[in-house]
């Protein structure tokens, strides 16, 4: 890392909130601009994991991380043998293994939260547009499967009006077995960017989210600001 | 029973905490001086030139004797001492200290003993380090012990592994506060708004 080359990482270090003078690298570069893909698959990662519902999939994202992990591979593979870049190829297996693992555990995360709440996934026509096309079709597969072991185990044996997987009884308006994320919850919350004054209560309270600041604060205040990534999960 | 999962655990706190930055002194260097990872480029790698490189590669070419690892400013016996006065005089806010500060004091202090050398003699600096930690975690106990009611919390200088420790305790209560308070407006009984008396965390 070239301490010079300041394009890729941008490492402003926490403002003086408490008049430090210190410059510690956390990596918490604002938005989008000057993040490493690692910095931002990991908030991507920190994000599913707190909050209670699921989150618009990084579709660009992590194609650039697979191209760039194919990339990576044949790279590896040429250096095969030669002693001098014997070093290089251990660093750089090293390194995907890194990437491979946070990129699975962004994946993970989301199919957690799928099998969680397939049902509701299914039928939101917000949440489908969320999911990416291969999730969607787990999705359905998941949900299909569970309710196959359902009927057969369970619901074929309980009387006809009481047979339905997503209506607790026949003739329910709702569906009212399927399960919607509680967002009632607090969260860690980190703030990349100033946000100013946000509503955060029923009677017009109002929360102050200056940047570098870490908040104990409710999910839905900061719902649509994990969406615009101006706030991230911890 | 079990206590609670935490959605973050602390070997993938580690994890995360392995991206830092970290300066290193290498003496080797490698064909085209630079490294092109998938995420970065890494270098220059000349003999005797500071750089500064991902934790993770310090201490993969610290293992191979490749490189020795330079301690970072903060976790200096100094800066410490400082940090540790910062945090006694100031009972109401935490000092800011790298987000990941215990885990990569932990990697260090356990992978990269060299790194304590003179005046930040290792014994010394975990010792510090030990003061340090102890005296935040008194802060947080306080904290926790004030929390009466709902409220927006602002706890700048806190790290991940502190997060933690407080997570489900913390979290917990504010999550009931908020249950509490919905059942309360349901049953439209004018609302006892609490105001965060947890204001000292601000």
């Amino acid at each position: 890392m070239d301490p010079n080359d300041s394009s890729q990482r941008d490492q402003s270090g926490q403002p003086s909130t408490c008049d430090m003078h210190h410059e510690y690298a956390t990596q918490d570069g604002s938005l989008d601009m000057g993040c490493s893909d690692f910095e931002l698959l990991k908030r991507a990662l920190l994000n599913e994991r707190m909050a209670p519902e699921i989150l618009q999939y990084k579709e660009e994202l992590v194609e650039r991380v697979k191209a760039g992990l194919k990339r990576q591979e044949t790279e590896i593979d040429a250096m095969e043998g030669q002693r001098d870049y014997e070093l290089v190829r251990q660093v750089l297996s090293y390194e995907q293994d890194r990437v491979r693992f946070l990129l699975k555990a962004y994946l993970r995360a989301r199919l957690e939260k799928i099998e969680q709440s397939a049902g509701s996934m299914l039928d939101t026509e917000a949440l489908r547009e969320r999911l990416s096309k291969q999730e969607r079709s787990y999705a359905s597969s998941f949900f299909v499967a569970m309710g196959r072991y359902m009927k057969s185990s369970v619901l074929n044996d309980l009387p006809p009006n009481y047979q339905s997987l997503v209506k607790r009884y026949e003739g329910e308006p709702e569906k009212r077995l399927l399960d919607t994320p509680d967002e009632a919850k607090y969260v860690f919350a980190r703030v990349l960017d100033d946000c100013g004054q946000v509503p955060d209560g029923p009677d017009g309270q109002t929360a102050e989210l200056r940047r570098g600041d870490t908040m104990a604060i409710k999910y839905t205040t900061v719902k649509a600001l994990v969406e615009a990534g101006q706030v991230c999960l911890l | 029973m079990p206590p609670p999962q935490l959605p973050v655990r602390p070997e993938e706190l580690e994890f995360f905490a392995e991206e830092e930055l970290i300066q290193i002194v290498p003496n080797c260097s490698v064909p085209n001086k630079y490294i092109e990872g998938i995420l970065d480029r890494y270098g220059p790698f000349e003999p005797n030139r500071v750089v500064e490189v991902p934790t993770w590669l310090a201490l993969q070419l610290h293992k191979r004797n490749k490189a020795r690892i330079l301690l970072p400013a903060w976790l200096t016996s100094d800066s410490l001492d400082e940090a540790i006065e910062r945090e006694r005089g100031s009972p109401d806010s935490f000092s800011a200290q790298p987000y990941h500060y215990m885990e990569l004091a932990c990697l260090l202090l356990e992978h990269a003993k060299d790194a304590f050398t003179g005046s930040d003699d290792y014994f010394k600096v975990r010792n510090k380090l030990a003061q340090l930690v102890n005296v935040r975690r008194h802060k947080m106990e306080e904290g926790l012990r004030q929390i009466s009611g709902t409220a927006t919390v602002r706890v700048n200088g806190l790290g991940g592994y502190e997060l933690n420790l407080i997570r489900n305790n913390f979290q917990g209560a504010l999550d009931m506060f908020l249950k509490l308070e919905a059942v309360e407006a349901a049953v439209s009984a004018p609302l006892v708004s609490a105001t965060g008396t947890f204001s000292s965390m601000s």
